[in-house]
């Protein structure tokens, strides 16, 4: 394991912030952790980070426990923090080379290390910018980059592609696939689920500093009661019609408005093809059909009652 | 040495303003101490009247008081009673004021009558109020003292002219030391607000930037130490405060030249403004670990800096400040700081040396607890609760 979080408990006054709070990430993975904002994700990696104090539990990285005096476990640690967190009195050259060189002392492989990490982030144009005149995609880039430059075999990415356009964002989620491929173990938060989805191999949903479910997206979903969603494009359809739909096998909900059929079902197969021949049977018309597999908000919906991005 | 050439590089970034604030200060400090050290009347003379006294009643022992107190006071001109004569007088000023005692005037005031003394005046004559000031302070101490006491004529007079001689002792404070070197004495001491502000506003300002809470979090999150961290922040900060405590020296020596090489006192000034500079790096050192925002740094370089010159005696001289004063600005560096100037000042009749050394290690003091304090704080942020 490269990461063990046991029991952390983290108050904020009367607020309980992480509640009994755990994870275990192994090397080599993408690894997510899901919730919406104020969740506990930001504060549960200042606590690994030991940026923070907890009231309880434990935190191993690499194997030892880590403390804000553990540098050696540190040195093979690199963070992209929520917030942008460069000088602003220093060109994006001089940035990453700083950052770099907390890490790395030789000066020749601090050179080259600092080379790769421009290349990799795409700031080769921009080395003698000082990052107030840099675009906030190309400034989250930047932060990317003094996050990773020296190469750490763990990363920590909090949030990192908050408020950035979607060309950009898609760069930073190709570029964190692409340290993975390199080697580096991966721990990502958003409460942005179709990045989490796109990217991480596994992942964590948390809500009220709590670790409600943990695995692949697949074992997620398959946690749950809500299959796919089939949606229909109907302009005439009688209240016989939708009882008759309704009565279909491992239906759970059938809604009917705007002209739009939803017909939400409880796994099981052929559910499509059940529902067109149901329509062909009853002779009714029909438009664009789709059907679509839940998704990690419907995950989270199911367990916790309300929407994600509530 | 990441941190510590980083530093540098941010005082680059930042040197234009800084620059312009030390050439303000430098600036102002030679004007102050240049014009506080200009010659300056400083004795007191009574400046005479001329003035006539006609009197036309009797010799008595009163009218010949007033006369005589008059004549102290003022220059008496003899002129003649005569009308033509007394305005011509006035009419080529030869007397300012003509004070004619009526006759009858004893004998009225001895009965405790107002009958006025007249008097002839030059038209527009500012000084006319000050001999009617003179004749009125006179009368009205003489009709006090027949009220009171139960003396005779004579004696009564002496009395009035006794109490009209008092006078209240005027002590001038020497503003020159006794070594007369006056300028560099007042350039030393009025360096300590130049590098009070010079040093709090350029170390604050690089200490802001570094303690940033992301990019504080972000250096913590790497294996560099936080003592390595603190350590070269020091290092750059002390770089910083000596270059500026460099400069304001050499410029010292540039504008008083020859008497401040020739005064011998020179080591010793040098030693106490580094010294105090070294107190000026803590300062700033404390104040940019403590602060968060450029407006809080602004207020806090005013107030420090002016506050601590105005209350330990930089701008008004340690002499003239009050006991109550003093006390609380013991508790001040600067104060320390300007009392070994002032010792310095004194040292060649006195040769105290104790009043240069304690007062020095006092400084140093304030300057390892202050450094301490910020240490610690800085640990307690390391990690933090919130």
């Amino acid at each position: 394991m490269i990461i063990r979080v046991q029991n952390l408990v983290k108050r904020y006054g009367d607020l309980l912030a992480l509640d009994h709070f755990g994870l275990e990430i192994k090397e080599g993975e993408i690894f997510g952790l899901l919730g919406p904002n104020g969740s506990g994700k930001t504060t549960a990696i200042n606590c690994m980070l030991s940026l923070l104090k907890y009231d309880k539990g434990t935190i191993e990285i690499f194997g030892k426990p880590m403390s804000p005096d553990a540098y050696d476990t540190k040195r093979n640690i690199g963070v992209v923090m929520q917030n942008v967190a460069v000088f602003n009195e220093l060109t994006v050259l001089e940035n990453i080379r700083y950052f770099c060189g907390l890490y790395i002392s030789d000066k020749a492989e601090r050179s080259e290390l600092v080379e790769q990490a421009i290349d990799f982030v795409g700031l080769q144009d921009f080395r003698k910018f000082l990052p107030k005149k840099l675009s906030g995609g190309l400034l989250r880039r930047l932060n990317i980059a003094c996050g990773i430059a020296h190469k750490p075999k763990l990363i920590f990415l909090d949030e990192p592609t908050v408020a950035v356009d979607p060309q950009s964002r898609n760069n930073i989620l190709e570029g964190i696939q692409r340290l993975n491929r390199e080697g580096a173990t991966i721990v990502y938060t958003s409460h942005y689920m179709e990045e989490v989805e796109q990217i991480c191999s596994r992942i964590a949903i948390i809500d009220k500093g709590k670790t409600l479910a943990t695995g692949t997206k697949d074992e997620l979903k398959s946690m749950i009661k809500t299959g796919e969603t089939i949606t229909a494009e109907i302009f005439a359809l009688t209240d016989g019609d939708i009882e008759e739909v309704r009565g279909l096998p491992h239906v759970t909900k059938v809604t009917y408005d705007s002209s739009r059929l939803r017909v939400h079902c409880s796994g099981g197969k052929h559910n499509l093809i059940r529902l067109l021949d149901k329509l062909k049977e009853r002779d009714i018309s029909f438009g664009k059909v789709f059907s679509e597999p839940p998704t990690l908000n419907d995950v989270f919906l199911e367990i916790t009652g309300k929407e994600l991005r509530d | 040495m990441q941190v510590f050439k980083t530093y540098f590089k941010i005082i680059s970034q930042t040197r234009t303003s800084l620059i312009i604030y030390y050439v303000v200060f430098l600036a102002i400090s030679v004007l102050i101490s240049r014009y506080s050290t200009q010659p300056a009347s400083t004795d007191f003379t009574e400046s005479k009247t001329r003035i006539a006294v006609i009197n036309r009643d009797v010799d008595s022992s009163v009218v010949q008081g007033l006369i005589d107190f008059l004549a102290q006071k003022n220059n008496i001109v003899d002129i003649e009673d005569d009308a033509e004569k007394l305005q011509d007088a006035l009419f080529f000023r030869r007397v300012e004021y003509i004070a004619i005692i009526p006759k009858g005037f004893s004998e009225d005031f001895k009965a405790g009558g107002s009958k006025p003394i007249e008097k002839v005046i030059v038209p527009g004559s500012t000084t006319s109020r000050y001999i009617d000031m003179h004749i009125n302070r006179y009368l009205h101490t003489a009709s006090i003292t027949a009220s009171y006491s139960r003396l005779d004529a004579d004696n009564q007079a002496r009395l009035v002219s006794e109490s009209m001689a008092a006078k209240a002792e005027v002590k001038m404070l020497s503003k020159t030391t006794s070594n007369g070197f006056i300028g560099y004495i007042y350039y030393y001491n009025y360096f300590a607000y130049v590098i009070l502000a010079i040093s709090i506003l350029g170390i604050s300002t690089i200490m802001m930037v570094f303690n940033q809470p992301d990019l504080r979090r972000r250096n913590l999150c790497s294996p560099l130490k936080l003592r390595s961290m603190n350590y070269q922040l020091a290092l750059g900060s002390a770089i910083y405060s000596v270059a500026c405590w460099l400069i304001t020296v050499m410029f010292g020596i540039v504008i008083y030249g020859e008497s401040l090489l020739s005064s011998g006192l020179l080591p010793m000034l040098i030693l106490n403004s580094f010294v105090f500079t070294i107190v000026c790096t803590s300062i700033g050192f404390l104040v940019g670990v403590l602060i968060k925002s450029q407006n809080v740094q602004a207020a806090i370089v005013n107030v420090l800096s002016l506050g601590m010159s105005f209350i330990c005696g930089v701008f008004v001289p340690q002499a003239i400040l009050g006991k109550t004063v003093l006390r609380f600005a013991s508790f001040l560096p600067a104060y320390w700081y300007i009392s070994v100037n002032n010792a310095i000042g004194d040292l060649s009749y006195k040769a105290d040396f104790n009043k240069i050394l304690i007062p020095m290690l006092i400084q140093i003091g304030f300057a390892i607890m202050i450094f301490s304090v910020t240490l610690f704080i800085s640990k307690q942020k390391k990690t933090s609760n919130q």
